[in-house]
């Protein structure tokens, strides 16, 4: 090894500093001695590249930065010179209002991109970070038959059964949501109920804030009923009388004693969707169904889930023999999820995404002010020379710059806030109202922190930006240059960076948006079974304690539909249990004689409606084959399918007029015996969609005679030419006529039926398409300004060239293509970044694959469009410099 | 630490200087330091210690531009001032007397 004292410095090695660390080192360097210190550096670090090899030697060159870092914040050369805080806020805040139009351009782009990204962040942090609002809510797990892909209810010989056996929680209880008729000042009304076991209450952690909880003895078979009131019935119901506890209201013609009051917003576990909330009386069962129960537990303290699903698990294979001739199916098992997880559901995937989509817009408002930071920047090059001749380091420089871009970002970011404010009412203004949870979100203390991070960082980050693009400043040429100051090849470079990024982020955000968009037009497109322009329907349910027979139940329809069908302009009325094209109330499963299960199989399943023949002459739902219920005499067993369920069940060229199939609970029998009998197929009609539009692979209808049925919750159709909502007035009076007491509820048309029925995917849509238009336009802003700046600082060489003959198209398409050049490698980047991330739509699309070829060809050329008009503007400038006066300026 | 008060390290960098003589900049300064004392010694620290003791008059410096055919860096030379020499002087004197006879105590120990 060589002295380096004594050697030649020349003939050390050559070997550079790692040029990042050069670059950041440089800028902490006191002005004065700065070229020295950086000489010197290097050639000490040339001399371990020598002694140590070139690792340790960089690695020891980067520890500099912290020994430099550390010595200029604690020491001499820039304390005097820096100034307190206060001096140099107030220097940046004379600084931006000298400068309006930029202070004003960034505030509003920062302000619209932390808007948007706080606005849908307090939305997920409502939704899916802020724990359920019960005490404890970890600790909740919904227990449920688990028998993939479905989650069945409980019955009451599994809830007696968990209930005698388990060890796992410290307390759990039954739910069941209904609607009642509630009869009080006159008036019948449908309400919403959710009927809770005692225990229910205690589990989930909530107490009436007037009254009591229910008592365990509330809760046995034929004790008096109680009821706990929600707040909101409390107020508008009861006119908010703390004398209203004790009080008795009626309920489907039954007293009910009131013994509590909720506190406002509190409901049973799906947010505050019950008005009122009736003790659950379980009777001992005979059988293992029916299932109509949602189980919620609290785990013991230190109990795991998987430790709850296994003792579940065990206990349900016990009892499974026991109530073996009611219920075959071996595969399903016991489960339970957390309660966060169930109340969420299928939303997280579309909120992340949507969530996303906004962190991409901000990226690209970001990215526009960045530029903007770059181009003042590069226009105050003198300003900054000027400053860094009179000794000011380019530390001292760089906190004079990120002083000037936190002052921008917090005052962007205050804005953001009032945006997000606005933007959260808008948001869940908008929202189906199938969303959970929506009542929980706002501005909260996480959410402000969310916007205090994001406009500091952003304002830190901004500030940075031109310390990267400038390069290291060459005073003499600064000062010496013309008063515009010098672009140097730094900045253009890193400014053409930005605007190609700004592409390559607003792709995926395009892209998600275009396919979200033929998604729904998707959706649009499915026939949902029926001619949604010509009916009406609505909701009533017969009281019990006054249609106690099925006679009764009946009667009172068949006069319905007669009084009904003699209005103006009714073509027919009917009747089903549930209401397509998303309201399926009963999913049965079956077995046909032809096919028996397999012990231990599960049985086929289907969607079980109980019709009579006008529901499908209202909705003109076609007869493929064989013939509809008997309009007066039904013949008892008689069904008839649809053809999806055919299509499904039935072995390809079988007819399915004919076969025999037997329900529910009697599928384990061998031989049905009364009351379980076989039933036979004796017509199909075209599928009906109950589960939803985007439900390709449901599992079929079969309808059988309500006129025999006895069930007294319907849902009433009207069909005809000219029938609209404008009717409901006088089929009010109809039912007012034939009993005063009952309520008419969730009326609708048939278009509103199918348009709530895609709530969900036009609310993630147009969502969606506001993030991309936003990002579209911004970075369209952002091309244009990088142009346009081009363009002015080019008048001279256009003007030359315009001097010299060249043509002015040349110039233009010039300028265009120097444009798009920078759009096309942004989009190409963005192409593959959305492939990429197309994974994370695949699941909320519908018909349309993530990544689909013709999406893509679209999204690429509106963009590509959009930059070439964004540069054709400042290009038809450019085209109008006129040689001479371009020639003299500068 | 007052303005006549020498820190350790600033003697160090003192007593470098004196024995590189007319070679003094901070890259000959550093390397020294780290050959004597046998540990990795900061160029940030070095830095500092000479601008301190150049204000305390007790180093001068002058720029130079390199010889033409060294490449032309430019460096900044230190040299004792007769003040600084006179300090050095000073504290040899000092630790000399303080020194005095114990020695023989240290090496049995």
């Amino acid at each position: 090894m060589t002295d380096p004292r004594s050697s030649d410095p020349g003939s050390l090695s050559a070997a550079r500093p790692p040029r990042l660390a050069e670059a950041f080192l440089t800028r902490l360097l006191p002005a004065a001695d700065r070229e020295v210190l950086r000489a010197e550096l290097t050639e000490l670090y040339q001399v371990r590249v020598e002694s140590r090899g070139r690792r340790l030697a960089d690695r020891w060159y980067w520890r500099q930065l912290w020994a430099f870092g550390a010595a200029a914040l604690r020491r001499p050369w820039e304390v005097e010179a820096m100034g307190t805080f206060t001096q140099q806020l107030r220097q940046s805040f004379r600084a931006l209002r000298r400068a309006p139009a930029f202070t004003v351009t960034a505030i509003l782009t920062l302000a619209l991109g932390i808007g948007a990204t706080v606005a849908v962040f307090s939305v997920v942090n409502g939704v899916l970070l802020q724990a359920l609002p019960y005490p404890g809510a970890d600790r909740l797990v919904m227990v449920f038959t688990d028998s993939p892909p479905n989650r069945w209810n409980f019955s009451v010989a599994d809830y007696l059964t968990l209930e005698e056996q388990q060890t796992v929680f410290e307390d759990f209880g039954a739910r069941m949501y209904r609607q009642m008729t509630y009869n009080g000042n006159g008036v019948a009304e449908r309400v919403l109920t959710a009927h809770v076991t005692p225990s229910y209450l205690t589990t989930l952690g909530v107490a009436p804030s007037l009254g009591r909880v229910f008592t365990p003895g509330e809760g046995e078979p034929r004790a008096p009923l109680a009821v706990i009131v929600s707040h909101g019935f409390w107020k508008t119901r009861m006119g908010g009388d703390p004398a209203a506890v004790e009080r008795s209201i009626r309920l489907d013609g039954r007293a009910h004693r009131v013994v509590g009051v909720m506190p406002p917003g509190v409901g049973p576990l799906e947010g505050a969707t019950a008005d009122l909330w009736p003790v659950l009386q379980l009777e001992p069962p005979t059988r293992k169904g029916p299932f109509f129960l949602r189980v919620v537990g609290r785990l013991e303290p230190g109990v795991s889930r998987e430790a709850a699903v296994a003792e579940l698990r065990q206990i349900n294979a016990e009892m499974f023999p026991v109530w073996a001739d009611s219920y075959a199916d071996q595969r399903a098992r016991w489960g339970a999820i957390s309660a966060m997880d169930w109340v969420v559901g299928d939303v997280r995937p579309a909120l992340l995404v949507l969530f996303g989509g906004a962190i991409f817009v901000l990226l690209i408002a970001a990215t526009n002010v960045a530029n903007l930071v770059v181009s003042r920047a590069t226009v105050r090059s003198r300003e900054l020379a000027v400053r860094s001749a009179l000794g000011a380091s380019g530390l001292r420089l760089a906190v004079f710059q990120i002083t000037e871009t936190l002052l921008v970002a917090v005052v962007g970011g205050a804005l953001g806030l009032v945006l997000a404010q606005v933007g959260v009412d808008v948001l869940t203004g908008l929202a189906p109202t199938t969303l959970p949870r929506m009542g929980e979100i706002g501005i909260d203390p996480s959410v402000l922190g969310f916007a205090t991070l994001t406009a500091l960082g952003s304002g830190l980050l901004l500030g940075l930006v031109p310390s990267f693009g400038l390069g290291r400043r060459d005073t003499t040429r600064s000062l010496h240059s013309g008063t515009r100051g010098a672009s140097t090849g730094g900045a253009s470079r890193i400014r053409n960076l930005l605007v190609a990024a700004q592409f390559a982020v607003a792709l995926p955000l395009l892209m998600g948006a275009g396919l979200l968009v033929g998604s729904f037009a998707n959706l649009l497109d499915v026939d949902p079974g029926f001619d949604p322009g010509r009916i009406v329907s609505f909701q009533l349910s017969l009281p019990a304690a006054r249609y106690p027979e099925a006679t009764d139940a009946d009667a009172f329809w068949s006069r319905l539909e007669g009084e009904l069908a003699a209005l103006p302009g009714v073509d027919a009325v009917g009747l089903n249990s549930s209401r397509p094209p998303s309201n399926l109330n009963e999913h049965n499963n079956f077995a046909l004689a032809i096919r028996r299960t397999p012990p231990g199989e599960s049985d086929p399943g289907a969607a079980w409606l109980a019709v009579d023949r006008g529901f499908f002459e209202a909705l003109q739902v076609p007869l493929i084959t064989g013939r509809l219920h008997d309009r007066d005499n039904p013949v008892p067993g008689a069904l008839v399918v649809d053809q999806r369920w055919v299509q499904k069940h039935v072995p390809p060229g079988m007819d399915p007029l004919g076969l025999r199939l037997v329900s529910g609970s009697c599928t384990a029998q061998a031989e049905p015996e009364p009351p379980c009998m076989w039933q036979t197929v004796v017509g199909v009609v075209g599928s009906v969609k109950y589960t939803g539009l985007d439900r390709e692979d449901d599992d079929g209808a079969v309808y059988f005679a309500q006129p025999t049925s006895g069930y007294r919750n319907l849902f009433v159709f009207i069909g005809g030419e000219r029938v609209s909502l404008t009717l409901m007035p006088q089929v009010r009076e109809v039912v007012q006529r034939l009993d005063p007491e009952l309520a008419v509820a969730g009326t609708a048309g048939g278009q509103e039926l199918l348009t709530a029925s895609v709530a969900r995917p036009r609310y993630l849509m147009t969502l969606f398409s506001v993030f991309a238009f936003l990002a579209l336009t911004l970075a369209a802003v952002g091309i244009y300004g990088v142009m346009s700046y081009f363009v002015s600082q080019h008048t001279r060489d256009i003007g030359i060239r315009v001097a010299l003959g060249g043509q002015r198209t040349e110039v233009m398409t010039m300028v265009v293509a120097r444009g798009l050049r920078l759009a096309v490698v942004g989009v190409a980047f963005g192409v593959a970044a959305a492939y990429v991330l197309s994974r994370f739509l695949e699941d909320l699309l519908f018909g349309v694959s993530a990544t689909d070829a013709a999406t893509f060809a679209v999204i690429v050329a509106v963009l590509t469009a959009v930059a070439a008009a964004a540069c054709w503007l400042p290009a038809r400038r450019a085209t109008r410099v006129d040689p001479m006066v371009a020639l003299r300026t500068d | 630490m007052g303005k006549n008060v020498l820190g350790e390290f600033e003697h160090q960098v003192l007593l470098a200087i004196l024995r590189l003589g007319s070679e003094s900049y901070s890259v000959p300064i550093v390397l020294e330091l780290e050959e004597r004392t046998g540990r990795d010694v900061a160029p940030a620290k070095v830095y500092i210690a000479l601008r301190r003791l150049e204000e305390k008059g007790l180093l001068e410096s002058r720029m130079s531009d390199g010889e033409p055919q060294q490449g032309s860096r430019t460096r900044r030379y230190f040299a004792l001032t007769d003040e600084g020499m006179d300090r050095l002087r000073e504290s040899r004197q000092t630790l000399m007397r303080l020194w005095e006879g114990v020695a023989p105590a240290l090496d049995r120990s």
